[in-house]
């Protein structure tokens, strides 16, 4: 006779590792199978009388006391079941050396004895100990057929179902999703995902040109104020998120900032202060950009992000500064405290000084204007100079180079201060040494091709220590550099 | 004799029988007619053939059974079409016409089945040894010639049934797919029963999704099923091995499955013979059709809609007391649906109190404001609160002719239709002398009737377009209970809306008052025996039970007018308990279910009489002075989910797991409908104040609404995504409310006539709705998009509160009841509600 072929899914191999633990002959040919199949038909009736218990009990999930109901009333012996919350299952397996060739797992639950006394004495879970009971609350759900608009109701925009398709980056967050329409929602979508394109782009393809059309968007139109608020946050938080990101990325989110300051449409006044710290972060972040820098040219290098930062946040100071008269001051303080910080060991190692948050103070000041530069930069009689040029000095060990971006940094600002240049007149003979002298070694090679800056800050140094020395009497390190510098 | 037999035996029934008598029968013309046109050497063989095999067994007898069949089955189709299309024995061959028209045709029809029975002596005597051995051993079976079929040709043979059907045309595909469901259960049996478990195995996880949604619950009782064992022990293999299952089929389908099944179709299997598998298969289906099943052909050859199909398919026999079709079962009892008499001391009472306190409410300020706008801005206070009834609704020009207007409204029998029943006939009988609380109950009725907002469509004689805008949906007042979790297992409002009692799964009930008023209890001082009251508490709780409380019963007997003095509850430990709401203790302990869970308990509309629903397939009658039941309804074939009273307490209607509702007459204990439609458990029912109708629902998610007096099935409405827990009619019986495990709460128009909302959105009506609406107005989500019937008229989600129950005061102002599911367990009650 062939044994009968097991057609459940119940496991045969369970049945002869149960009577294997027992104290059972050994179980006859195909007996197990036939076990595994009553036992699955059993387990179907206690399943199929337990959904009556859940069905009755008006719920969509069968709990382990239904299954106890069950059996109770199937008049099988019932497993007592702790009471919930019941603790997640942890199946452990076993690897049984089987009598045939492979190795088989069998996975049990570990069972524990509960003692009664000291299961009495665990403190009652969270949710149980600080409930005060059962409570009700009675709300309109509707009236005469429509759903009134209170926070008890879901919203209309809940009602549409969560399976919004929406790029994980740029979702909203689900208040904002109960409290924006459709519509809004849409073009927060469209606008968040066209400003950052997944991928690099080059300058004529598609989503440059969505970039672009983004742009524009958030620079004129009105209705960016709907989901402002929205927006401004997004930028936020994405600026943050993407401090290490390609620089590229970041660029784009600047040029989104930059447009929605432009924006005159929009009343960004009380959400400056959101925005600011973002670009601060820019400015003065260091690293800025991914590590190693990528090699790609068409990425914006750090400096450039940061000198970009900075003119956005001189176009915030300018449009927002008279009106918040302690906006300028206020960030003026925070990049000189920056500047006098002692450099901070390195997070990338000795070999990456953190020169670019020195490099970012120096662009934000110059984008704030003469009077911000002249207070922190130059200092007095250009004694900050001097310090920056130490500075500058001491980050960059190969400082003979030319292309020290914190010089380069200083000479920006000190051409805020300067007078401009005439046309005609003729580029005067500096001596360089003077420049050296007065404000170190570094600025002084750099500047060896802008002469006229270079006469312009000894000039002013000159005219300062003079009136420095008729106000306050001789100083004597004054009289010293300025006697230094009348005899040559 | 046969001249007289054969044209009564009519069409329907010459399908389906096939009995050992018709088998001689034929033999008998076949013999004739060889012998007077002079076939004398086919005769011999034809006599020879069948005493070879012998007379009860093999598989030649099994084959003229069935060609027997076929060679008699398809009376009603036109002679015409047949003669051109099929072969020749598709044409009604009585014994009148077998004499008269010997054609051409049929002489070779006789030649080629002399032929066959031929073959099959000659093939028999082999065929016996050299059966495969896998049969082999089940010789001793009780059909032993179906063993000699190979599992294989079982499973062709549906397999092929299942092609024709689906590549047929979509007008047949509803009936003919309903015919397959038994096809698939009892070849799966079969296959069983003849130890073929790998391959019943196979066969049924291939098929059984297509049978899943409409027979959910069956197809789970089979899946258990792995040897012969299971099917003698599970309940439902039994029954539909020894029922027939019933299906109807129109006349033209009829048709077309006969023509498959003598193979005059298009595909050649029959002419291959008995020898190919082909041929087998469809034997083997043949086998099924003609000896299982039970085929209704309908007189007329419109395809028969889904609920007709519905309604009148599955195993009926068991379902029914006595062998009698289920159309006449629900026909053969006349209902007396009318509202209870009211006594004329009683009525004139009613009247007079209330022309007494007319003058009063008139001279009430008429400034108050609605009742929803006034609790609108106390959405936590009772929404009922105004229960002096200041809110005039009629217009004041009327207020001058109240005894001409109180008339109509005692009068309660408007429709002639409805027979009212008669003053003792009534549970309990209509006492000659009323009580004060009846009048109060009374009277408060009548005033409810006039202060009722009138809901659903409003037809008021103007054109059709104006009346939908005229749709006046109900207020609805959302009680959700917190920090409950999902043990709350049964919710109840009392009729005058002042409590609610909540039943839990840990056992124990508790009750609000919601008026915000605190729950005192009564005691009396035992000193002096008068009556004290404490202080009160804000809720009480009832702790008594052992087991989950299922249902919760308000006493009836003030109606409206007071709140109630008992409720009744029900539990998982077997016991109905009474509760004194003025003491707040338990009464009474009913005991009489065993230790089977009591599902249900309701209240009869009059007090005193109540019936319970049980795990135990019986619904009871107790009176509450008696601890054992009155009556026993036996008659489902699964648990009772759920009782309703009729509100004349003539009949109670049940809802069961067998996915059938059935009245019954309280008195006799009989059944006297049967509605079947339902694809799983009924869980909930309502019966319309008006008496006439009957919605039940339940875990297939669709409402039925069945007329009760012509029994039939009025329509079937869906849209709810989750099983529906509570139904309630409106006071004016005009719309439904329906709350379900999805979270919703929908509403239902009674009258409109329904159906796909595809079909209706042509409608004038229809479009005007969407038209007159905004496009993102509030009380208009997406769900329009979802699948509906066109006569769902709104839907309120709540945010994650399954509704357990719903209610209409007497007013029509909607409750319903649901406790929160906070957001961790959400989505898992989600993924739940996904599954099903």
């Amino acid at each position: 006779m062939p044994s009968p072929l097991t057609t459940g899914i119940y496991p045969s191999d369970s049945i002869i590792e149960t009577a294997q633990s027992l104290p059972l002959d050994p179980l006859g040919q195909g007996a197990a199978d036939l076990l595994a199949g009553d036992v699955e038909y059993r387990i179907h009736l206690i399943i199929q009388e337990a959904k009556k218990f859940m069905v009755n009990g008006k719920r969509g999930t069968l709990l382990p006391e239904d299954v106890e109901h069950a059996m109770d009333a199937l008049n099988v012996e019932p497993i007592l079941i702790p009471p919930r919350p019941l603790p997640i299952p942890q199946f452990q397996s076993l690897s049984i050396p089987s009598s045939s060739s492979h190795q088989s797992q069998i996975y049990h639950l570990p069972d524990d004895e509960i003692d009664f006394a000291t299961y009495l004495k665990q403190p009652l879970p969270s949710g149980v100990a600080n409930s005060a009971g059962v409570k009700w609350k009675a709300h309109w759900l509707a009236v005469e057929g429509v759903q009134p608009a209170i926070k008890e109701n879901p919203t209309p925009t809940q009602r549409a179902g969560p399976s919004r398709a929406q790029p994980s980056s740029t979702t909203l967050r689900p208040q904002a999703r109960t409290q924006l329409p459709q519509e809004l929602q849409l073009y927060f979508t469209r606008l968040t995902t066209a400003l950052v394109p997944p991928s690099p782009t080059g300058p004529e393809t598609e989503p440059e040109r969505h970039r672009l059309a983004a742009l524009t968007s958030l620079r004129t139109d009105v209705a960016v104020s709907g989901i402002l608020v929205y927006v401004v946050k997004w930028l936020g938080e994405s600026i943050q998120k993407c401090l290490m990101a390609p620089t590229g990325t970041i660029g784009q989110l600047i040029d989104a900032v930059e447009a929605l300051v432009a924006n005159d449409g929009v009343f960004l006044e009380p959400y400056i202060h959101i925005l600011l710290p973002p670009l601060m972060s820019i400015i003065l972040t260091v690293p800025l950009g991914p590590h190693p820098p990528s090699s790609s040219s068409n990425q914006p290098s750090p400096y450039d992000l940061r000198l970009h930062a900075s003119q956005v946040l001189g176009k915030i100071a300018e449009k927002y500064g008279k009106s918040y008269p302690g906006l300028i001051p206020r960030l003026v303080s925070t990049l000189s405290k920056t500047l006098h910080s002692p450099p901070f060991p390195s997070p990338l190692g000795a070999a990456n000084p953190p020169s670019g948050r020195y490099e970012g103070t120096l662009l934000a000041l110059s984008c704030l204007g003469a009077p911000a530069v002249r207070s922190v930069v130059w200092g007095k009689a250009g004694e900050s100079v001097r310090f920056i040029d130490d500075l500058a000095g001491s980050l960059y060990t190969d400082s003979g180079k030319k292309k020290n971006p914190l010089i380069r940094a200083l000479i920006k600002c000190l051409s805020l201060i300067i007078n401009g240049k005439p046309l005609e007149t003729p580029t005067p003979q500096v001596n360089l040494d003077d420049i050296s002298d007065a404000f170190g070694p570094n600025l002084a090679s750099m500047l060896n091709k802008k002469l006229w800056t270079a006469s312009e800050i000894l000039r002013i140094r000159k005219e300062e220590i003079e009136s420095g020395n008729v106000q306050d009497g001789i100083s004597g390190k004054a009289i010293d550099g300025d006697g230094m510098e009348v005899d040559q | 004799m046969t001249d007289s037999a054969e044209p009564v035996a009519g069409p329907s029934r010459n399908a389906v029988v096939s009995t050992r008598a018709d088998a001689n029968l034929l033999r008998q013309f076949v013999m004739e007619y060889l012998q007077s046109h002079g076939f004398d050497k086919a005769l011999a063989l034809f006599q020879q053939g069948p005493s070879d095999i012998g007379d009860a067994e093999g598989e030649a007898s099994a084959a003229a059974n069935g060609k027997e069949a076929i060679f008699r089955a398809p009376g009603p189709v036109p002679l015409e079409s047949n003669v051109k299309r099929n072969i020749p024995q598709a044409q009604a061959v009585s014994a009148s016409t077998l004499s008269e028209s010997i054609t051409p045709e049929f002489e070779a029809q006789a030649k080629y089945i002399i032929e066959q029975l031929q073959a099959k002596v000659q093939a028999t005597n082999p065929g016996e040894d050299g059966a495969d051995d896998a049969n082999k051993e089940l010789k001793d079976g009780p059909n032993n010639q179906d063993s000699l079929l190979d599992p294989s040709d079982r499973v062709e043979g549906y397999k092929s049934f299942r092609r024709w059907v689906d590549g047929g045309l979509d007008l047949w595909k509803p009936e003919l797919d309903n015919l397959s469901f038994p096809l698939f259960v009892h070849t799966f049996l079969d296959l069983i029963h003849f130890g073929f478990l790998k391959t019943a195995r196979d066969f049924f996880q291939t098929h059984a999704s297509h049978h899943q949604p409409l027979h959910p619950q069956d197809i789970s009782a089979l899946a258990s099923i792995s040897t012969k064992e299971h099917v003698q022990a599970n309940p439902f293999c039994q029954r539909i091995i020894t029922d027939k299952y019933v299906v109807p089929l129109s006349r033209n389908t009829n048709d077309l499955v006969i023509q498959w099944l003598s193979g005059a179709g298009l595909d050649e299997d029959w002419e291959a013979g008995l020898h190919s598998a082909a041929g087998r298969a469809k034997e083997a289906i043949k086998g099924i059709v003609f000896s299982r099943i039970s085929i209704k052909v309908t007189s007329t050859s419109v395809p028969l809609d889904e609920i007709t199909i519905a309604t009148a398919s599955g195993l009926l026999a068991s379902a029914l007391p006595s062998a009698m079709p289920i159309e006449a079962f629900n026909t053969a009892t006349d209902l007396k649906l009318g509202p209870p008499p009211i006594t004329e001391k009683l009525k004139e009472q009613v009247i007079r109190t209330l022309q007494d306190e007319e003058p009063q409410s008139t001279q009430q300020p008429n400034g108050t404001s609605s009742p929803s706008k006034a609790s609108l801005s106390l959405p936590n206070g009772h929404p009922n609160g105004d229960t002096n009834g200041d809110v005039e609704m009629s217009s004041p020009n009327q207020t001058g002719d109240h005894i001409v207007k109180l008339e109509p409204e005692l009068e309660r029998n408007k429709d002639p239709d409805l027979v009212n029943p008669e003053e003792n006939e009534t549970l309990p009988p209509i006492p000659a002398v009323f009580r004060i609380p009846d009048l109060k109950r009374e009277v408060e009725a009548i005033r409810d009737k006039r202060k009722m907002i009138r809901l659903g469509p409003q037809n008021n004689g103007e054109s059709k377009a104006g009346s939908s805008s005229n749709t006046v949906l109900p207020s609805v007042v959302a009680f959700t209970l917190f920090d409950q979790g999902e043990s709350a297992a049964s919710v109840e409002f009392s009729k005058d809306s002042s409590l609610m009692a909540v039943g839990s799964s840990e056992s124990c009930i508790r009750l609000w008052s919601l008026k915000g008023e605190k729950l005192k209890k009564k005691t009396i001082d035992p000193s002096d025996g008068s009556l004290l009251e404490d202080d009160g508490e804000p809720f009480r709780k009832l702790i008594g039970h052992s087991g989950p409380v299922y249902s919760l019963s308000f006493d009836p007997l003030y109606g409206s007018a007071s709140a109630p003095s008992t409720l009744l509850s029900s539990s998982q430990d077997g016991t109905v308990r009474l509760w004194s709401l003025d003491t707040y203790s338990n009464l009474v302990v009913y005991r009489g279910h065993g230790k089977d869970p009591v599902w249900d308990v309701e209240w009869g509309p009059m007090g005193v009489y109540f019936a319970t629903a049980s795990r135990d397939r019986t619904a009871r009658l107790w009176s509450s002075d008696r601890v054992t039941p009155l009556r026993m309804y036996t008659g489902h074939l699964s648990d009772v989910n759920c009782v309703r009273f009729h509100p004349n307490s003539l009949y109670l209607a049940t809802g069961s797991n067998d996915a059938s509702c059935r009245l019954w007459d309280v008195q006799r204990g009989a059944c006297v409908r049967l509605f079947m439609g339902h694809t799983d458990a009924v869980t909930t029912m309502s019966i319309s104040p008006d008496g006439k109708l009957l919605a039940s629902a339940g875990l297939d998610s669709s409402i039925w609404l069945w007329d009760l007096g012509s029994s039939r099935p009025i329509k079937k409405m869906y849209g709810h995504k989750s099983s529906i827990q509570s139904l309630s009619f409106s006071a004016d019986s005009s719309v439904i409310i329906s709350g379900g495990l999805d979270s919703t709460v929908r509403c239902w128009d009674v009258k409109s006539p329904g159906g796909e909302k595809s079909l209706n959105s042509t409608n004038v009506g229809g479009g005007d709705e969407l038209q007159g609406s905004l496009p993102m107005g509030p009380g208009r989500g997406n769900w329009e998009d979802e699948p509906h019937t066109s006569d769902l008229l709104a839907t309120w989600l709540t945010k994650r509160t399954p509704i357990l129950k719903t209610h209409y005061t007497p007013r029509n102002l909607c409750m319903v009841a649901g406790s929160f599911i906070p957001p961790s367990n959400a989505s898992k009650g989600n993924q739940q509600m996904n599954g099903q």
